[in-house]
Formats: C-alpha cells, sequence, structure tokens
C-alpha cells in the first residue's frame, strides 16, 4: 500500500546507528522486561498500601489495569518474537525489519502512555508525582524516533494527562480516587489554578524534552553521516592503493621476466656456440642475433627507465613547466623523417603555422610521448605507406555544440585543450585488444607494458611492449586524455588530447587511471 | 635417431628461441617448426597436430601459453600432444600460474627454465617421444 509506505517513511529510523540500536532493543526485550518490573512495582505499592491503611478502600481497577497491562505485555512479547524471525540476522537490516520495527515501538508506546493515564486515574491523577514518566517516554521517542514521529507521541502524552486533569475537573471523569488516603490526600484535582499549572508544566516539560534531545540527536546524526563519509573515502583510498600495489606487483614481474628474455636468449644463444653445438657457418648469424638482444635489452632498460621516472612525478602536483607543442612536434618529425625515407614511408605533418600551442607539460615528456607514437606508426606500416602528423587547437574528440564554431589556428592560445594526431596506413590493431583496451577493468590493453599485439609478434617487428605505456602515462599525468582508431590493414589513429595553460586545473582528487583511454570506430574511406 | 623425423612445434615469441630450437634439434634429427603467436600456433596444430610441443608462457600476454595448454587439453585431437613448456617465469610462478588456470589438472610433461643448455632439451624431448604419446608425465618430476 503506497499511502502506508509513504506514512511510515515519515517515521523511518535515520542513520544506521539508530537503527542497530532499535533491532538490539527489540532483540533484548529491554522494553518487556522493564514492563514486567513495573507491573510488579505496582501490584505491590497498592498491596503495601493496602497493608498499611486499612481503612483506605483502593478501587480494583488499578489492580484491573495494571493485569491488562501484563496480558498486553505478553502480547507484545509474542510479535517482538515473529518479528525477528524475517531478516533479523542480515546485514545491514532491510528496510522493512526497520518498518516493522518502528510500528511496534510506536504501538507499545501508545499503549504505555495510555496505561500510564488509566493508573493515574485511579492514583491521584493530578496529585501523583508518577507524571514524571511522561517525560521518560519522550526521551525514549525522542532518542529512538524521528523528530515528527516523536512529537506526535508528546502531543499524544499531553492529550491524556490534560484529559484526565481536567475531565476530574470539571467532573466528566468521577469520582476523583486521592494519592494518599484522606486526610493527607488534597483536592488540587478541584483547583482550577493547580490544574492549569500542572498540565501547562508537563507541555512544556514534554515539549523542552523533545526539543533538547532531537537537537542532541541531530547532532549525532550529522557526525554519524560525516564518520561514514569518511569512512568510505578511506575505504575506496585503501581499495586504489590495494589496486596500485597488486599493479606494480604485476608490473614488476612482468617487467623482470621482459628483462630476463634477452638475457636469456642471449646466454642460450652464446651457450650453443660455446659447446660447439652451432656449426661454423651460422656462428657469425647467431653472434649478430646476440648483439642485436643485447641492443634490444638495453632499450628495455632505457625504457623502463623512462616510465619509472614519469611513475614517480607526483601526480597531485602537475608540473609548472609548458612545452611548446608546435617547436616538439617539428623537431620529432625532422628526426624520424631519415628512417620513414628508408621504410619508402612518406611522413607529413600539418602544424598551425600562425602561431605557437603550448601545452601544460614538461618539453621531455611530451617528446617522449609523441616520440613513441610517431615511432610506432613507422614501426607498424609496412612500405610504401603514409604516417600523417597533425595538430590542432581545440579538443577534437569532445564533440562541439552545433552553434559554437570550431576554433581556428589564429584563437590558439584562447583554447584550453589542444590535440595531436598521429594517423599510420599500417597494420592496424586487431579488435580483441581494441576492446581489451577500451575496457578499463582489463589487463590486456595495448596501453599496458608488456603486451604486444599478436599481428605485430607475428610480422616479427621487434618491440618492448612499452612505447604505449608510457605515452599513456604521460598523457595521464598531464591530466588529457587518448583516443585510439584502428581497422586491422587499414591502420591506426592516435589521438592525444592535452591541456594548455588555460585548461581548468584538475582537482586533487585521485587521477582515476584507464579512464584516459577511449577507442573510437574507425573513420570510413 | 627416430627412424621417421618426429616433427616438434615450437610456440614461442623469441625469435632467437627458434634458431637456438632449430640448432638444438634439428642435428638431432626432428623435424622443428615454428609459430611466433598462440593462434598461429593453434592453427597450424589443429591442421596438422605435431609429436612434441615446446611452449613459451608469456606470449602476448603473460599467461597464455597456460591458456593454451588449457585449451589443446580440452581438444581431442590435441590432448594427449605432450607439451614442454619453457620460460624465464621461474619455478614457483610457473605452478601458481599452472594451478590457477587449470586448477592443478592441467597436464604438462615438463617445465624448461630459460636460459637452457641443449642437453637439457634433448634430453627432455628425446625422453618423452620415446616413451610415447601421452606418457611423458612420468619423467616429469626428475631434471630441471
Amino acid at each position: 500500500m503506497p499511502g502506508r509506505r509513504r506514512l511510515s517513511d515519515l517515521f523511518f529510523p535515520h542513520g544506521e546507528f539508530r537503527a542497530k540500536v532499535l533491532l538490539a532493543i527489540i532483540r533484548s526485550r529491554r522494553f518487556i522486561h522493564i514492563r514486567w518490573l513495573i507491573i510488579a512495582t505496582i501490584l505491590l505499592l497498592v498491596s503495601v498500601e493496602r497493608w498499611l491503611n486499612p481503612q483506605f478502600r483502593r478501587p480494583r481497577a488499578i489492580e484491573l489495569c495494571t493485569l491488562a497491562l501484563a496480558a498486553i505485555n505478553t502480547l507484545w512479547m509474542l510479535v517482538g518474537r515473529s518479528l525477528l524471525r524475517r531478516g533479523a540476522d542480515q546485514e545491514p537490516p532491510p528496510p522493512e525489519l526497520l518498518h516493522r520495527v518502528v510500528w511496534f515501538v510506536n504501538g507499545q508506546m501508545i499503549v504505555d502512555l495510555l496505561f500510564l493515564t488509566a493508573v493515574l486515574r485511579y492514583s491521584g491523577g493530578i496529585e501523583n508525582p508518577m507524571v514524571i514518566f511522561y517525560l521518560l517516554h519522550m526521551l525514549i521517542a525522542a532518542m529512538l524516533l524521528r523528530p515528527a514521529n516523536a512529537l506526535l507521541q508528546g502531543a499524544w502524552a499531553v492529550l491524556l494527562f490534560g484529559g484526565l486533569v481536567f475531565g476530574e475537573y470539571f467532573g466528566w471523569i468521577a469520582p476523583h480516587y486521592p494519592f494518599l488516603a484522606p486526610p493527607a490526600g488534597s483536592s488540587s484535582h478541584a483547583d482550577w489554578m493547580h490544574a492549569l499549572t500542572t498540565t501547562g508544566v508537563l507541555a512544556t516539560g514534554v515539549l523542552a524534552t523533545l526539543y533538547f534531545t532531537l537537537q542532541i540527536s541531530a547532532r549525532l546524526d550529522e557526525q554519524e553521516a560525516r564518520l561514514r563519509g569518511a569512512m568510505d573515502a578511506l575505504q575506496r583510498s585503501q581499495e586504489a592503493i590495494r589496486d596500485l600495489q597488486a599493479r606494480r606487483s604485476r608490473f614488476m614481474q612482468t617487467a623482470a621476466h621482459q628483462l630476463k628474455s634477452p638475457l636469456a636468449g642471449v646466454q642460450t644463444l652464446a651457450g650453443l656456440i660455446h659447446d660447439g653445438v652451432v656449426p661454423a657457418e651460422a656462428v657469425r648469424p647467431t653472434c649478430a642475433r646476440i648483439i642485436q638482444r643485447c641492443r634490444e635489452g638495453i632499450s628495455q632498460v632505457g625504457e623502463l627507465l623512462t616510465l619509472a621516472r614519469i611513475q614517480e612525478a607526483d601526480p597531485t602536483r602537475p608540473g609548472q613547466e609548458l612545452a611548446n607543442a608546435r617547436q616538439v612536434l617539428l623537431k620529432l618529425c625532422q628526426r624520424f623523417q631519415p628512417v620513414a625515407r628508408e621504410k619508402q614511408i612518406d611522413l607529413s605533418w600539418e602544424l598551425p603555422r600562425t602561431r605557437d600551442l603550448l601545452v601544460r607539460i614538461d618539453p621531455a615528456s611530451l617528446a617522449d610521448c609523441l616520440g613513441n607514437l610517431i615511432d610506432n606508426a613507422i614501426k607498424y606500416t609496412p612500405g610504401p605507406g603514409r604516417v600523417t602528423v597533425t595538430l590542432r587547437p581545440g579538443d577534437v574528440l569532445r564533440a562541439a555544440p552545433p552553434d559554437e564554431p570550431a576554433p581556428q589556428p589564429a584563437d590558439a592560445p584562447s583554447v584550453p585543450y589542444v590535440s595531436i594526431t598521429v594517423a599510420d596506413t599500417g597494420m592496424g590493431i586487431e579488435p580483441d585488444a581494441l576492446a581489451a583496451s577500451a575496457d578499463p577493468n582489463s589487463h590486456r590493453s595495448i596501453f599496458d607494458a608488456f603486451l604486444r599485439g599478436n599481428n605485430a609478434l607475428a610480422a616479427g617487428i621487434p618491440g618492448t611492449g612499452l612505447g604505449l605505456a608510457i605515452v599513456r602515462e604521460i598523457v595521464e599525468q598531464a591530466g588529457g586524455r587518448i583516443a585510439v582508431r584502428s581497422a586491422p590493414g587499414r591502420g591506426s589513429a592516435f589521438t592525444v588530447v592535452l591541456p594548455t595553460p588555460l585548461a581548468p586545473t584538475p582537482p586533487d582528487a585521485v587521477k582515476s587511471t584507464r579512464s584516459t583511454v577511449v577507442v573510437l570506430p574507425m573513420e570510413p574511406g | 635417431m627416430p627412424a621417421e623425423r618426429k616433427r616438434i612445434l615450437v610456440i614461442d615469441d623469441d625469435p632467437d628461441m627458434h634458431a637456438a630450437l632449430r640448432l638444438i634439434l634439428e642435428p638431432a634429427g626432428y623435424q622443428v617448426t615454428c609459430c611466433t603467436t598462440g593462434p598461429e600456433g593453434l592453427a597450424t596444430m589443429r591442421r596438422d597436430p605435431p609429436d612434441l610441443l615446446l611452449l613459451d608462457i608469456m606470449l602476448a600476454t603473460p599467461t597464455e601459453g597456460f591458456h593454451l595448454a588449457h585449451e589443446m587439453r580440452h581438444d581431442g585431437r590435441l590432448q594427449s600432444v605432450p607439451i614442454i613448456m619453457i620460460s624465464a617465469l621461474g619455478e614457483s610462478m610457473e605452478r601458481e600460474c599452472g594451478e590457477e588456470i587449470g586448477n592443478g589438472s592441467l597436464r604438462v610433461e615438463r617445465f624448461i627454465d630459460k636460459p637452457f643448455q641443449a642437453a637439457t632439451i634433448l634430453n627432455a624431448v628425446n625422453a618423452i617421444l620415446a616413451a610415447g604419446p601421452g606418457a611423458g608425465g612420468q619423467a616429469a618430476a626428475g631434471e630441471r
């Protein structure tokens, strides 16, 4: 029933701590035990009074009320037990259980207040100091229940007591039973001043108790929420550290293996020569292999050192250095031109002539990053082929709103990002590897260290498997993004978007790794 | 020396290992075919199952060799092909990875560490191929 659901939502306990206290009280049957104690005390007091003053005849009603309370308390005991049968051991407790518990506590309180008033009715009403027990109920209500719920209970208490006092004053409820046997018993119930004052004081007491207790429990709730937030953050950062540690450890194992591989190759081949297994005519080519492996090993160590240097930089304090993207690219393209020409690859570049584009990254890292992309493009493109390097102002990966004109080279200094694309007509990346690269949880991304494409391995193209890992690390640290487009046999295009000094500085939140990379569909044509 | 040339397939991403294994095995009378990637090796085997597979563990991914061996053990035609795993991973990691992937049930005839000597390879290959297909496991505990 949606209506009832909304009403119970209003009364629903807030905060996990309060819900737990509520459940613990129901589970320990504390209310029920206290009620048994009260029932026994009332019956004892009535007997004592009767023994002390045999002339005074207290009506049987007070005992009947107490016995009725005992019957109801037994009922509460059974209800409480069946309530906890479902879902009480679940962590966190299911909302339905908490809803039921809230209704249960409310029910007990309503009936308790009614019985308190009934007992007062037959034991002096306004004269009986037991009126203080209304306040005890208000304390419990304000601590365990929602403010609206507690206020309703307060209103119920005041209504009951006011009804009793004014009922007796106006004679609607008669006769009046004095608190103590006459002549000690007063007739204050017939004094309108006394009736008004006591009811007023009780109402104020109820209100003040509710107000202060609710204030304090609201502070406790705030504190609880703050604590929970801090704990969640702590847990998240712990998970991030654990993830980082796992990645580092995996990386170390892989790195050690990758460094061992060329050495193992060298030792095996040298051992074969030494043992005379290699026939004389094959000794020279085998030595050439050994030298080549040593060269590869050294370049791998160099790249590992580069990666270590980049990873060492404090990601929460981005460098203040600026690199001139145009100059860096121009130098790189000129440097790679002879290598490309040798492979019959047409290396061309398209750089805006009008202005220099400054990027928030240190020039050496930018050169490492783009150098790796150009090197890969040339390496994985069989000649004759084409490699194109393009530098554009603006973030080409962000779809511009239709009314916003695309940034022109002349606007260059006013853009927050620049985009650099290295495209080739080479062998491309296999769809599996590309899909893994788009998945942030995959460890088989082409940007993961030491992972190389099967088609590259099959083609026998030497490589360390570290180039793209270096590219990603640099772009990530600079707060940039990478997009890959590729199709086997058609080529690949890597676009790097880097921030200019005008880009907003990212907040010091932990940089999300891997979200740097996006895989886009290959453009037609 | 075997009467008919036994066929050995090598799957290793390192061309130097191809060269070294050819230098060791071909003079001993074996016919050696080399593949660089797992998929290529698997396709070659499915076309023409070899008498023995020399398999590197770290191929395109750090544990591709294990996955490949696992796949072979579930392939009717390839499940009895003896496998020698060759790797620079180190013994403890080999066992760990192997157990993880095959739930401890992945049958591999022998592990050989890189770098290796000609005699280690030759002895292992001779022992397994002399014992017949699928019977090499008994010799596994011995030399490393």
